[in-house]
């Protein structure tokens, strides 16, 4: 058996590996990594934006080929993700702005806002969601 | 990077305002347009602002994607030489990114 608890210098058993599932997130903290996870996923997509971005320009032809494609479930699927990304992050990215300009830093009301953005972006990601389903 | 990270933290927020105005007004564009033609789409980036505009968010979105990376990568991946190398990638491909917008815009 591996040990799974060690006493520190005052002599309160303190746990040697951390299970990540057995904490409780606030959910501040839930926004503050969903924020970084679609960040992360934006800057991947950069590159998929600009492929959108071009051959939306590029002729008539071209638009509605990218229709056509778009209209595939996957392609849809992926259009779905990337505008999910990008609508909780741009919420959750106005949350931080305000609270750098020194308005709701208090934990009471940070927790509030917290569930705010989260609220917000799931309705208009469902809306989305909705809309784009085949 | 440089010694404090204050002009890090200014330029995140700075891009962050200017990409999200932009990205809003896309939105209220599409809402406003729901059946976009490629008449109207075309003619919209056909005006210099919009492409100077454009590249000008662009650049923004550059910035604001490397900080953010380095950010997170400086707090998740520990060895040295894997989080250069993930980050030696990303500028290359945030460079060829900004370089192809260009081409985009501007042919």
């Amino acid at each position: 058996m591996k040990k799974k608890y060690s006493l520190d210098a005052q002599g309160i058993s303190r746990p040697i590996n951390l299970n990540l599932f057995a904490f409780r997130f606030p959910p501040t903290a839930i926004v503050s990594i969903l924020h970084r996870i679609s960040g992360l996923l934006l800057v991947l997509l950069i590159p998929a934006l600009l492929y959108l971005l071009q051959q939306s320009l590029l002729s008539a032809a071209s638009f509605t080929n990218l229709q056509y494609s778009l209209a595939n479930p996957l392609l849809r699927f992926g259009l779905w993700v990337l505008f999910s990304a990008l609508v909780y992050h741009l919420f959750a990215g106005i949350r931080h702005l305000i609270m750098d300009y020194g308005y709701g830093e208090s934990y009471a009301i940070s927790r509030k806002t917290a569930y705010l953005v989260m609220v917000a972006a799931a309705i208009i990601i469902t809306k989305l969601g909705v809309r784009l389903w085949p | 990077m440089n010694q404090t990270g204050l002009r890090d933290w200014v330029l995140q927020r700075l891009s962050a305002v200017i990409i999200g105005c932009y990205t809003l007004s896309l939105i209220v564009f599409f809402l406003l347009h729901p059946a976009l033609d490629y008449q109207t789409w075309y003619g919209l980036f056909s005006h210099l602002w919009m492409r100077l505009i454009t590249f000008f968010v662009l650049f923004n979105i550059t910035i604001h994607a490397w900080i953010g990376s380095w950010t997170i990568a400086t707090d998740y991946l520990k060895p040295i030489f894997i989080r250069w190398t993930f980050l030696s990638l990303l500028s290359l491909v945030l460079f060829f990114s900004l370089v192809w917008g260009i081409e985009i815009l501007w042919s």
